[in-house]
This record gives structure tokens, sequence and C-alpha cells, in this order.
């Protein structure tokens, strides 16, 4: 063995060795999905019976960060949507549950034999789906405003390919806001359709910080539709949260928002835009701090908004003027 | 020991088709015993440990599918290890794809979160040497003088000859001397 071939070992060890078990993200071996037909014949015929005749919708619900939209209750039309939970395939320990909802009277794209593809109902402008009174939709915070945008780009043949990256899309999202001092990923959790993408900075001393993670997913209209792009809807918050308006809900020209930190010596300021880039002036300041301490905050809608649009929260100083940050989804109150 | 694995399953008469349940247990105690060490593998591959997560992650997924056709623990270890390494290629190559199609004109080279921050200057002048060979060529050194495997080993989970792996293994090395010495290293 020459003395390539040794520092080649030393060089990999030592690579192979900055990373530990403690520091891996959580994650549970793949498992079987559960048949349905073994699982509840009865259920498994009536699902067939249900395509043939009705509409069937394969639903993948929004696991809305603050907000569970209701199943199982009457929809707008009256017709009763019925539903099965299938736990989650263990392929990914963060998709949410998929819903079988049966609905006798579902709009969504009827096929030659009257059945319809599997749909996930997301995206309010993207599915087809009819859903319960008070549902919450995802809000499409960016890049998309629309899900016509998302059709043209498709359309266009996906130029700018980075949108089918959920890492570079959170670190694009995050950029737009003017926060260019947050350009690290520190974390990473991607399934098929969702992603939770953790984005921060370094310390002077080199060590990894995460602002945020953001909550991105597909903005699509079938479960598992790789070529569709990416969509931040939210931000898993932790230490320093946006709690109020709640999520997805209706809001005037000005409202009052907040949450909750933990911290020393902390100065919120905040804002809001939505995915055209439209946004209002930054409020400052409310200093706040303590251990779960609430705040809250005045703004403003984006006064060129009509749709989704995201409040803003940063606090910061200490090291960097941004170093943490949540997100809002929320929509303008019709006039 | 009973532990659920596609050996144990030959034992008890066929790991084809064993029952869903047998698949779970087996691929849960791989998952347990292997997973750090297919992560390492991965980040020596893509360098950034999250992406390594989802390649070791899509590993075990796959390997959930194949359990069937596989005939021992040794065969689904082997499988795991072809997955990581062309999970691995198949990232490089899309960001490839990205760099060279388009980024985010804000976007910036950032680098992964778990850089070695801390490791000797001659293992991080290495490791960026390494980084800059060919996909098969840093594949190779990788298996061989991390993961240890002989060159069979490394040809099975390669899919190519053994003379490929020796001849390519030669000649990645011979572009790791000339690019460290480009270094000053």
């Amino acid at each position: 063995m020459d003395d390539l071939d040794t520092r080649l070992r030393a060089a990999l060890a030592a690579r192979a060795a900055t990373v530990t078990e403690h520091e891996l993200n959580p994650a549970e071996p793949p498992r079987a999905r559960p048949r349905l037909a073994r699982t509840a014949p009865w259920l498994a015929a009536a699902a067939v019976a249900a395509a043939v005749a009705t509409t069937t919708v394969l639903a993948t619900r929004p696991d809305a960060h603050r907000a569970a939209p209701p199943v199982g209750s009457p929809d707008r039309s009256g017709a009763v949507v019925s539903t099965v939970t299938i736990p989650a395939t263990a392929e990914s320990v963060t998709r949410p549950p998929v819903v079988l909802a049966e609905s006798s009277a579902g709009p969504g794209t009827r096929g030659s034999t009257g059945t319809t593809a599997p749909t996930v109902c997301w995206f309010a402008d993207a599915s087809p789906c009819r859903v319960p009174a008070g549902y919450v939709w995802y809000q499409p915070l960016g890049p998309f405003a629309t899900y016509r945008q998302v059709q043209a780009w498709r359309a266009s043949g996906g130029s700018q390919p980075w949108h089918l990256d959920a890492r570079l899309t959170a670190q694009a999202f995050v950029r737009a806001f003017g926060f260019t001092d947050l350009g690290l990923v520190t974390s990473a959790s991607i399934s098929a359709d969702q992603a939770h993408i953790g984005i921060g900075y370094r310390d002077p001393a080199g060590r990894p910080h995460s602002a945020a993670v953001l909550h991105l997913v597909r903005y699509e209209q079938h479960p598992g539709d790789t070529g569709a792009p990416w969509e931040v809807v939210g931000t898993d918050d932790t230490t320093f949260s946006l709690e109020t308006p709640s999520y997805g809900s209706a809001v005037p020209g000005t409202f009052r928002a907040g949450g909750h930190i933990t911290g020393v010596d902390e100065n919120i300021q905040a804002f809001t835009m939505d995915a055209a880039g439209h946004r209002s002036a930054a409020v400052c300041c409310v200093p706040a701090g303590g251990e779960h301490a609430p705040w809250s905050i005045t703004v403003r809608a984006p006064a060129a908004s009509t749709g989704s649009f995201a409040v803003v929260a940063w606090t910061g100083g200490h090291v960097q003027a941004h170093e943490r940050f949540a997100l809002q989804g929320v929509q303008r109150a019709l006039k | 020991m009973a532990t659920g694995s596609p050996r144990d399953a030959t034992r008890r008469g066929g790991v084809g088709v064993g029952a869903a349940t047998g698949a779970d247990a087996g691929v849960a105690a791989l998952f347990h015993a292997h997973r750090l060490a297919l992560v390492r593998l991965a980040v020596l591959l893509v360098d950034d440990r999250e992406t390594a997560e989802d390649v070791v992650q899509d590993a075990f997924a796959a390997l959930h599918r194949r359990w069937g056709g596989l005939a021992s623990e040794d065969a689904a270890l082997a499988y795991l290890r072809t997955c990581v390494v062309n999970g691995s290629r198949s990232v490089l190559r899309r960001r490839r794809t990205v760099r060279t199609k388009g980024r985010p004109p804000w976007d910036e080279q950032t680098a992964p979160a778990d850089e070695p921050v801390l490791l000797a200057a001659d293992h991080r002048a290495v490791l960026a040497a390494l980084g800059r060979l060919a996909h098969r060529q840093r594949e190779v050194l990788v298996l061989r003088y991390w993961a240890d495997l002989s060159e069979a080993e490394i040809a099975a989970t390669l899919g190519i000859s053994a003379g490929a792996v020796k001849s390519t293994a030669s000649r990645a090395r011979d572009a790791l001397a000339a690019l460290l010495a480009e270094e000053g290293f």
C-alpha cells in the first residue's frame, strides 16, 4: 500500500465519521401498505362500484400546518363524502394520510370508462375535488401564484428545472424575500409529494443554524406527479411561531398577526408578500423574549394582492440580520 | 437468529412470496443494522447528508419491493449497495442537469450543512480531488477504499466486469494523484 492509498483511506474514513447516528433525521423502515381487499372486503367492493357508477376521488388530505380540514361531513352540494383512511406508505415518513373519498356528485376528470384518476385535494385552483365546507386548502405562497402558471410552466417544457428540486425552490423562495443571508440548506426531508427543507446560515464559528423549516408540496393534481413543480405552503414552526390569523383564513387589508417566541432580546419585524411579488412595507419592530412568550404585530396585506399571500415575520440582529422566520399562509377577504 | 431476513425466509421454505410482515421485519432489521453505514457510503458519493439519507431511504423502499426476489441477507445487502450507488449517480446527474440548464439567478453555491469543517487539510484536498473524478472512478475508489469491497464485489455492485474495476481503479488513482499534485498536495 503506498502513500496515496493511505491518504485516500484516511480521508474517506474521516469524512464518513462525520456522519453519526444521532445526527441522522429520524426515519422508519418501509412497511407494506395494508391491502384494502384483505382488511375490508366490503369496502373494496364498494370502491369498485363507486368507480363505475360515481366519481371516485383519491385525495391526499392537506395536512395544513395548523388546521386539518374536516372530512366525513356533507359537502357543499349536500352529497355525503365517506372516507377511509389508509396509512401512509412507509417510503416516506412525511407523507400525509391518504383518504379515499367517494362522492356521488364530485367533479374530476372522467375517463372513457366513467372512472376518474386519483386526485389530490391540495390547492383550490388545481383540484377538482368536492370538499366539505370549512376545508382548508394549501395556500400557494410561491414561487407559483396559480395553477394556471404551473400549467404554463409545464407547457413551456419546464424551463428553469430548479422548480423540480425542493431544496433549490426553498432557497429561491427565501431569497425572493430579500433574506440573502439565508442561503444554506440545513436539513431536508423529501418524499414524492411533500418536502420539509431547513433553511439557515452559518455562524462565525462555522456552525449551521436553521432559520426556518419550509413546507413544500407538489403543485399537482394527481399524486406522485414528479413533473409537478414544488410550491412553498408554509413553515414548520417551533421556537418562533406565527399562529394568528389561522392558516388559510381570509383577512382584511390591515390585521393583527402574532404567535409565540422563545429567545432573548428578540426584535420581531414583519411584512406580507404574495407569489407575484407584491409586498407590503416591513413593520418594525416588536421587542420580545422569554419562554414561549406571545407576540403580535399589525401588518397590511399586499396592496395589489387578491389571492393567497404570506405573512412573514422574522427576528435577528444577534449574529446576522435574519436569524429566524415564520410564515403563515392567508388570503385576502372579499370586499 | 430469526431476523426476518431473506436468509431466514429461505430456511422457512421460500423468500419470494413471503408475507408482507416478513418483508417488514426483514427490511426493518437491515434498516436498523445498516442504515448508518449506507448513509455514510452515500455521503461519500453525493457529498451532503440530507441527500444521502434520501438515497438510502429510497434504497430500502426498493429493497422492500424486491424482497421476494432476493435469496439471502448478503444478496439483500448487495442490492442495497447497488441501489445506493445508482441513486447517488442519479442525484449527481440531476445536479449537473440543473446546473447546466438553469438555476435561480439569486442562487449561490452553498456548502452542505454538514460540511466537514474540522477535517484535516489533506483530507479535504483528497475529498475535493475525489469529487472531480468521473462518477464511475469515484464509485470504484469509495467502494474499494472505504467499503473494503473486493474487485468481484465492486464489479457486482456496479454491474461491470472485474477487469473494468481494475482498470478504472488504476486510472482513478492516477487521476487523483495528478489532481492532488496540481493543488500542491
